[in-house]
């Protein structure tokens, strides 16, 4: 990250689980979701 | 569609939580719902699109399915098609707000079987503020609001390129603060 002038910063956030209330042998989910912040490099 | 690959590619790559298929997919005979494992990847990266990417993947025997038995796969009635890159059934669906359900139904032989996941928040950055100087150092922090999940990651973004942190940083402070090494000084690259 080598330009100053305008960007942004994010955090991505990682929830991972089972649900055992389906009737599929078995199902994980991974959900991934981001927030971004303008910010100025200087 | 050049945005779908991104996503999707980020899910295979960057996640590694869909199965990577090492040999072709398998169709096999029994796809009733307790012969299916499976993995839903949720990728809701963009904050100010619309929509977002999603991937149902179903195993049997630990190998990735292609259904050929005309089995379908929506989420929130938008068709999701078997895409190679991701080894599963993909696709991108609109954004639901925080508390919202997506719902993913897999339908065989005129039976569904549904997969409710809850849309989360989204992380609250606390610092830095909106439109804050930020300079270039080889040590960044963002503090923001304790919430769930198992991990995080975080990332920076000039005009021309974008780097993310390396690995996951797991949520367990009472008090949030991410440091990372991907704010260098020195001259601009090119994209």
């Amino acid at each position: 990250m080598g330009k100053a002038g305008p960007g942004s910063v994010g955090l991505t956030r990682i929830l991972r689980y089972t649900d055992t209330s389906t009737a599929f042998k078995s199902v994980a989910v991974e959900y991934s979701v981001s927030s971004d912040r303008p910010v100025t490099w200087s | 569609m050049r945005q779908l690959v991104r996503s999707l590619g980020l899910v295979a790559l960057g996640a590694a939580f869909v199965t990577a298929a090492c040999s072709n997919p398998v169709s096999p005979t029994d796809t009733s719902p307790g012969a299916l494992d499976v993995r839903i990847a949720v990728l809701d990266i963009y904050p100010n699109q619309n929509d977002l990417a999603v991937v149902m993947q179903f195993l049997s025997g630990g190998k990735v399915v292609k259904f050929a038995s005309g089995e379908t796969v929506t989420c929130d009635n938008v068709a999701l098609s078997f895409n190679g890159l991701t080894s599963g059934y993909a696709g991108r669906v609109p954004q639901l707000a925080p508390g919202g359900k997506f719902q993913f139904v897999y339908t065989r032989s005129g039976t569904q079987t549904t997969v409710e996941v809850t849309a989360p928040a989204r992380p609250a950055i606390l610092t830095p503020a909106s439109n804050a100087n930020v300079p270039r150092t080889t040590s960044l922090t963002i503090t923001y609001t304790p919430a769930g999940g198992a991990a995080l990651r975080g990332s920076a973004r000039d005009a021309t390129s974008s780097e993310g942190s390396q690995g996951e940083q797991r949520t367990t402070a009472s008090t949030r603060v991410w440091t990372s090494p991907w704010a260098r000084p020195g001259p601009g690259r090119s994209a």
